[in-house]
């Protein structure tokens, strides 16, 4: 899922400051899970602004809500009627579902209410890592299930560099270098063939911004001919 | 002279989010005990702090409270296992949103056993000798604690 | 042919001195060396932003060290350069002459001064020897001709002292299939791991230039402290002995200890040349050569 970080309250405070009315639109799903922008954070956010403004003697009208998610249109279209009534809107959702929200609101200012910081995995409450970076070539299967491209900092396809120390990274000690946990799983697979291979350069055309996936079986719908 | 008191002119309207089993217990005993202590607290009763949400805490704040103290059972001794813990997580992120918006040092979290009426005791004097220290809350407008607010709050803890 | 290849290839036992690039365009300095020890030293290597620090540009000094009549070495690190950089640099090096050329991953940016760049590493070291190869048999790395090829000398990294070996021992081999023609080890001070790394290489290893180092205050004060993260490991004994002391000393006692490994390394035929470091000085690199007889 996507991980996303509240931003700093004073920026927050910042974006905000030119209006009276706002409305803080929650989201269910990524950064519901991971604590920064679901319906829960959105009351923090409100309070927070409240408080704040009170402290300088202003007033701010804050409407809440919370949809399933952003990224999804079906979620959004009931938004329509009421966010006309707000002069600016704080999304707390990734930088997807800001994007799709302004979509549908096309006077009023958007604001991301978290910064969003990558794809990864809930460990426990509170503590997410991060394992992929999209780099539509998947990997995986070659290095044990260890990507090269994200735990490797420098995405090295053939490591590991020479700033291994201990088994762990020059760029963070506190982390295990990852082309050496790549060495121990092909080792216990009995797949150490896979590092003897040069692994060729990464094709980044695939990943040129903005991308687009059509699925295979839409291709006729969206009138992509082959 | 040497120790001066502030001059206070104010009553410190303090917040205190109880748990049942351990500081309520204690609150009560001291109460029974007749043991004196100022009159600056007023209680919300929760089952257990594990119950309390950080938005209860910044709803005190909006009501006009000067200070929040959010008091459960000792580590390892929470009757619904851990639920003092999380609250003890709870209490220390609701300090960083406070310390953001310009009020900080006004939540503290206490650990009262349920037989020990005099830590209770000792946990409210300091709330409120630390109002005292830092003053009323900017946000409170008059003399009383916003009751629409209050009674959000309320709501949120037993609908 | 280089001076490096050609004497490397006749089993002559080549030095290599490590130049300091400046932080700026006033390359006396670094320099220095070359004016000094261009008859004795076989090449005068040139660091491309070592430790992520910006530098002046590594081949641009390598032709400085050209002009000014000695041989160069030049690193070309992955680092900060797309493979349209890489290959287009490494045409400009031959262009202008260069034919040794050392290919590295390079230290990761934020280790450096200027934390907050841009990461590049679009090819990693094996890559990057592929590349080279591929330019110097007439191609480029999308399979296009050359009009115009150069002739390269090509080496790499290797760490004797990785933990765990393993995988740096399958890079090694990866890296000599890729085209690496030499090695250059980070700095030794224990021959005896060196001895005992040298027997788990292949076959036919290319050629092997181990480092021997200088140690400076600071890298004495951070051994002491406990704070030592390098590929490379320091003799207790050592840090000990100059823990504490001043500069001068320690360096003065660094050059003896360089001296007698060279000696012994050149002596107990344990590697096939020697690669330099001491902080680009002109006068310890001399001292070390005379007190090794070279």
């Amino acid at each position: 899922m996507i991980i996303a970080e509240r931003k700093p309250f004073a920026e927050i405070k910042a974006m905000v400051a030119p209006y009276k009315k706002i409305l803080i639109v929650g989201c269910g799903t990524c950064v519901a899970v991971c604590l920064a922008g679901g319906e829960k954070e959105v009351g923090l956010l409100a309070s927070q602004l409240k408080l704040a403004l009170g402290l300088e003697d202003k007033r701010l009208e804050i409407g809440e809500i919370t949809v399933e998610r952003q990224c999804d249109m079906e979620f959004l279209r009931p938004l329509c009627d009421f966010t006309a009534d707000y002069e600016a809107i704080v999304s707390m959702a990734c930088g997807a579902g800001v994007q799709f929200l302004k979509q549908l609101c096309s006077l009023q200012p958007i604001f991301p209410g978290v910064n969003t910081t990558f794809i990864g995995v809930n460990n426990e409450a509170g503590y997410y890592t991060e394992r992929c970076r999209a780099c539509h070539n998947c990997y995986l299967g070659i290095t044990g299930g260890i990507c090269p491209v994200t735990m490797c900092p420098k995405g090295l396809l053939n490591g590991p560099c020479g700033g291994t120390l201990n088994g762990h990274c020059e760029v963070d000690p506190a982390k295990e270098c990852a082309w050496s946990q790549i060495y121990h799983r092909l080792e216990l697979e009995g797949r150490l063939d896979n590092m003897k291979e040069i692994l060729p350069l990464h094709p980044h055309d695939r990943c040129t911004t903005p991308g687009t996936v059509i699925h295979p079986a839409y291709k006729r719908r969206y009138g992509i001919n082959e | 002279m040497t120790n001066e008191k502030p001059v206070i002119n104010f009553t410190p309207k303090i917040l205190a989010l109880i748990c049942t089993y351990c500081t309520y217990t204690a609150a009560d005993m001291a109460g029974s005990a007749r043991m004196q202590y100022p009159a600056t607290v007023r209680i919300v009763k929760y089952l257990c702090t594990g119950r309390i949400d950080i938005i209860h805490i910044l709803k005190a704040f909006e009501a006009g409270a000067d200070a929040v103290m959010v008091s459960g059972c000792e580590a390892g001794s929470c009757h619904f296992l851990e639920g003092n813990l999380r609250a003890r997580e709870r209490v220390e992120y609701a300090k960083q949103l406070l310390e953001e918006i310009g009020l900080g040092g006004r939540l503290e979290m206490f650990e009262v056993a349920a037989s020990d009426a005099p830590k209770w005791v000792a946990a409210v004097k300091e709330m409120t000798q630390r109002v005292e220290a830092l003053g009323p809350s900017p946000l409170r407008r008059g003399k009383h604690l916003h009751p629409e607010v209050l009674e959000q709050l309320e709501n949120m803890v037993q609908p | 042919m280089s001076k490096l290849r050609e004497t490397l290839a006749a089993g002559g036992f080549p030095v290599v001195v490590e130049l300091k690039p400046p932080k700026g365009t006033g390359v006396e300095d670094m320099l220095a060396p070359v004016t000094a020890l261009a008859g004795r030293v076989t090449a005068f290597s040139v660091p491309d932003n070592e430790h992520a620090k910006m530098r002046l540009a590594a081949i641009a000094a390598a032709r400085l060290v050209q002009e000014a009549g000695g041989e160069a070495l030049v690193h070309l690190t992955c680092r900060d350069r797309n493979r349209l950089a890489l290959e287009s640099d490494l045409l400009g090096a031959a262009a202008l002459g260069l034919e040794n050329i050392l290919l590295v991953s390079g230290d990761y940016v934020t280790l450096g001064d200027h934390p907050q760049a841009k990461p590049v590493y679009d090819a990693d070291s094996v890559q990057l020897l592929q590349i080279a190869r591929g330019l110097a048999d007439g191609h480029d790395s999308a399979g296009l001709p050359l009009k115009g090829s150069p002739a390269f000398f090509l080496g790499a990294v290797v760490i004797p002292e990785a933990d765990p070996l393993g995988p740096q021992l399958l890079k090694f081999e990866k890296k000599l299939a890729a085209g690496a023609q030499f090695f250059v080890t980070p700095a030794v001070f224990d021959l005896d791991k060196l001895r005992r790394f040298r027997e788990q290489l292949p076959e036919n290893p290319g050629k092997l230039l181990v480092s021997v180092k200088v140690l400076g205050a600071d890298e004495i004060a951070n051994a002491s402290a406990g704070q030592w993260r390098k590929v490379y490991s320091l003799p207790p004994d050592l840090v000990s002995e100059l823990a504490g002391k001043e500069p001068e000393a320690i360096m003065a006692r660094g050059v003896e200890t360089a001296a007698r490994l060279v000696k012994q390394i050149k002596q107990e035929n344990l590697a096939d040349g020697v690669y330099l470091k001491a902080k680009g000085r002109p006068d310890l690199f001399t001292q070390i050569l005379e007190a090794a007889g070279l």
